[in-house]
C-alpha cells in the first residue's frame, strides 16, 4: 500500500509498505478514505517530537472504511464506516474509565521510557506520532490497523460526508476540550492565540458554549481574516498590533475572561521573549517555544482561565509563574480525550450546530502529501487545512 | 493511610524476617562533589544519546545506564562504591563522615522492586492470574517459559538482556490466597534468587496494588556484587517493563504491541 513516512527533518515521502495485519484480538483494519494534516505533524516534520525513526508511517486524522477484525471485536463490523481517535485507549484501565482516555495506562508500548521522562505515568499509544506515543503506523496511508477497535472507532450514519466528520478524529474535540475547559460563563471575553485548524475550531466552539467575545490572535493576515469572517472574532495582528494594549481596549481593561493556546512549541511571536526563545532553542538550552503561552497568561485577567490544547513536548525557559500566581490563573491543558466528546460532538453536527468544513483549504491525494506538509508548514496559498483522499 | 503504610511494612518486615531478604537501607552520599559533576554530565550525554535511538534496546539501555549516572551525580549515591566500602565525599569541606570504612553489608543479592495497580479486579483474581506461573510467558518480556514439576516447585528460564538464558528451580515458601506468593530458587538448582509478589486492596476501589521484590544473586562473589549492584536498573527495568505488561494483560487481554506493523524500513532493521 501507499502511506506516507518521515525519514527526517523536513523529510517526508509516499512510499510502498506491506500492508497491515491483524496483530492482536481487538485490532481492526480500516481502509482509509480520508485523512488530514495536523498541525502537529509539523511539529514531527521539524524535529521537535523525540522518538522518531526513520521509515515511521504518519498521520493520526483518519476515518474509512473496516475491512478485517480481530477474534475479539464486536462493535464494529466488516463494512461499518467509521471515524477513528488519533489516540489509542483500551477502555478498562482506571483512566479510560473516568473518561480520560488521553491518559489510558495500557495502549503504549514504550510506556516504562515515557514514564521516566514524565517522572511517573505516560500518555496513551497514539497513531503515527513516533516512538515515545507507541509508534503505531499512522493512518496517511491506504490501510490502518486500528487496536482496540471496539473502544476507539464510531460509526458514521450514511449522509455525512467524510468531510464534514472527519476532524472528529482529532481537532474538533481538541478544540472542544479547549473551550470546555475555559469554563465559560455568560459575558465571557475569550482571547484565542493561533489561527491554525484547532484555533479557529476553537473559536466556533467558545462561541456555542456562550463566549461573548472571541479576540483572534495570529501573525498571518489571511487566517486572521478567517477568524473574522467565520468566528465573528475581534483580531490582533502581533506582528503589527500591541496584543496587550488591544485587549485592555477590547475587555474594559479586565483582560481575557478565558485565554486559549492553540499554538504550543513552536510559537513564532514578534516578541522580546519569541526571540529569547528562538534563540534559546537553537542553542539546546531549551525545546520549547513558549511566547504564546506567556502572552496568553500576560493577558488573562485575575482568576481567569487558561487553557492549553497547543502540543507541548519537553523544557521552557522563562514561564511567568509569578504573574499566573499573582492573579490565581486556572490551567487546563493535555491530550484530547477524544472518545469523550465523540457523541455530543457528532449530535450538534448532524444537527448543524457545527460545520467545520470552512477550515479546508486544500484538497489533493496521497501522492501531494509530501508537497502539502511544506505548503502548511511555510503557511503558503493561504494554507489552512489540507484533506487527502486516500 | 497510616494504616496502609503499616501493613505493607509489616508485610515487608515478616517476609524479609522469614525470607532473609533485608529491608533497604537508608542509602548514603558517598561520591565526591566533582565526581558527581563528571558522572552527571557523562549521564546527560547518554541519555540524550539513547534517546535518539530510543525504540531500540541499545536505546533503552543507554538511557537507562544515563538515568542511573545522572541519578549517581544528582544523588552522590554510588552502589558500587557503597558494595566496595568506598566514600570519596569525605574529602569535600563538609564532608567529614568517618573516612573510608569497609561497611560490614549483609547483602546478598542485586535487589529490584516494582509496583504497579490493577483495577476491575479482585485481589484474589489478579493472584490467581500471577499463580498459574505456565502463562507468565504470555505476559512477560523476559520469562521464556514456565514448567511446574511434580513435586510442585518450578522451573524457570529467563532471557538476559545479552541474549543469554538463566534457568533455576524455584520453591514456593509462602501462599496466601489473594495475598502473597513468594518464592526461593533451589539449593543447586542454578541462579540463587528469591522474591515475593504481594497484592494489596487499594483505597476506595482504587484497584488491586501489586508489588513485586526479587533479589538476584550475582555469580562471582564481591567482584560479581559489585558489577551487579552498579547494573542493577537492567533487571529493575526489565522487572517494571513485565510487571506493566501484566497490568495490560489482566485488564484488557492483549499486550499493547506494534511488532509486525509495516514500515518502510528494510526488513530486518530497527522497528
Amino acid at each position: 500500500m501507499k502511506a506516507v513516512c518521515w525519514h527526517g527533518v523536513g523529510d517526508m515521502r509516499v512510499e510502498n509498505v506491506p500492508d497491515p495485519t491483524i496483530l492482536n484480538p481487538q485490532d481492526a483494519i480500516i481502509k482509509v478514505t480520508t485523512t488530514c494534516i495536523c498541525g502537529s505533524d509539523l511539529h514531527l516534520m521539524n524535529g521537535m517530537v523525540p522518538g522518531m525513526v526513520s521509515g515511521d508511517i504518519v498521520g493520526h486524522e483518519f476515518m474509512g472504511e473496516v475491512v478485517e477484525t480481530g477474534r475479539e471485536v464486536h462493535k464494529v463490523a466488516v463494512g461499518d464506516r467509521v471515524v477513528v481517535p488519533f489516540l489509542i485507549s483500551c477502555g478498562r484501565c482506571e483512566f479510560c474509565k473516568k473518561g480520560l482516555f488521553s491518559a489510558c495506562d495500557n495502549t503504549n508500548p514504550n510506556a516504562e521510557v515515557v514514564a521516566k521522562l514524565y517522572g511517573m505515568g505516560s500518555s496513551a499509544g497514539m497513531f503515527g506520532y513516533s516512538h515515545t506515543f507507541g509508534g503505531y503506523a499512522g493512518g496517511q496511508a491506504e490501510y490502518v490497523r486500528v487496536p482496540f477497535a471496539d473502544v476507539g472507532p464510531m460509526k458514521i450514519p450514511q449522509g455525512l460526508s467524510d468531510e464534514k466528520v472527519v476532524f472528529l478524529t482529532d481537532i474538533l474535540p481538541t478544540a472542544y476540550q479547549a473551550a470546555e475547559f475555559c469554563g465559560i460563563e455568560r459575558g465571557d471575553v475569550v482571547a484565542v492565540w493561533g489561527c491554525g485548524p484547532v484555533g479557529l475550531l476553537a473559536q466556533t466552539c467558545a462561541r456555542l458554549l456562550g463566549a461573548e467575545r472571541i479576540i483572534a490572535i495570529d501573525r498571518e493576515p489571511y487566517r486572521l481574516d478567517m477568524a473574522r469572517e467565520h468566528n465573528l472574532a475581534e483580531t490582533i495582528n502581533i506582528c503589527e498590533d500591541d496584543v496587550s494594549e488591544r485587549i485592555i481596549e477590547l475587555t474594559g481593561g479586565r483582560g481575557a475572561d478565558r485565554c486559549i493556546d492553540a499554538v504550543g512549541c513552536e510559537a513564532t511571536g514578534c516578541s522580546a521573549g519569541a526571540f529569547y526563545d528562538q534563540i534559546k532553542v537553537k542553542v539546546k538550552l531549551a525545546t520549547d517555544r513558549i511566547d504564546a503561552l506567556r502572552e496568553a497568561i500576560y493577558n488573562c485577567r485575575k482568576g481567569g482561565t487558561v487553557s492549553i490544547p497547543g502540543v507541548y513536548v519537553g523544557v521552557a525557559d522563562k514561564f511567568p509563574i509569578g504573574a499566573a500566581f499573582g492573579k490565581g490563573l486556572t490551567f487546563r491543558m493535555g491530550q484530547t480525550h477524544v472518545q469523550h466528546y465523540l457523541e455530543p460532538l457528532l449530535e450538534r453536527i448532524e444537527r448543524d450546530e457545527i460545520d467545520p468544513t470552512y477550515i479546508i483549504t486544500h484538497r489533493a491525494g496521497l501522492d501531494d502529501a509530501p508537497a502539502l506538509y511544506k505548503t502548511f508548514r511555510d503557511k503558503k496559498d493561504q494554507c489552512t487545512k489540507v484533506v487527502l483522499s486516500a | 493511610m497510616s494504616t496502609t503504610t503499616t501493613s505493607s511494612q509489616r508485610a515487608r518486615t515478616e517476609l524479609s524476617s522469614k525470607y532473609r531478604t533485608p529491608a533497604r537501607r537508608e542509602p548514603a552520599t558517598n561520591v565526591g562533589q566533582w565526581e558527581r559533576l563528571v558522572t552527571g554530565s557523562g549521564g546527560v550525554a547518554l541519555l540524550s544519546l539513547g534517546m535518539r535511538r530510543l525504540p531500540s534496546l541499545g536505546g533503552l539501555v543507554g538511557a537507562g545506564i544515563g538515568v542511573a549516572l545522572l541519578w549517581r551525580g544528582i544523588s552522590g549515591q554510588c552502589a558500587v562504591y557503597e558494595a566496595l566500602g568506598i566514600d570519596t565525599s569525605a574529602d569535600d569541606e563538609s564532608g567529614s563522615k568517618g573516612g573510608n570504612q569497609v561497611r560490614d553489608d549483609e547483602f546478598n543479592g542485586v535487589r529490584s522492586q516494582a509496583k504497579v495497580t490493577i483495577v476491575g479486579h479482585t485481589p484474589e483474581e489478579v493472584y490467581r492470574i500471577w499463580r498459574d506461573f505456565s502463562s507468565q510467558p504470555k505476559f512477560s518480556k523476559s520469562v521464556e517459559s514456565v514448567e511446574v514439576l511434580a513435586n510442585g516447585n518450578s522451573r524457570w528460564t529467563v532471557r538476559t538482556p545479552i541474549g543469554t538464558t538463566l534457568t533455576w528451580d524455584a520453591e514456593i515458601v509462602n501462599d496466601i490466597t489473594g495475598q502473597v506468593i513468594a518464592w526461593r530458587s533451589v539449593e543447586g538448582s542454578g541462579v540463587r534468587n528469591a522474591g515475593a509478589v504481594q497484592f494489596r486492596t487499594a483505597p476506595e476501589g482504587r484497584g488491586v496494588e501489586v508489588e513485586v521484590n526479587w533479589s538476584l544473586e550475582p555469580p562471582m562473589g564481591p567482584l560479581g556484587h559489585a558489577v551487579g549492584r552498579a547494573l542493577s536498573g537492567i533487571p529493575a527495568t526489565a522487572l517494571s517493563v513485565d510487571l506493566r505488561r501484566f497490568k495490560q494483560w489482566v485488564e484488557t487481554g492483549e499486550i499493547a504491541t506494534i511488532e509486525g506493523q509495516p514500515s518502510a524500513r528494510k526488513e530486518g532493521s530497527r522497528q
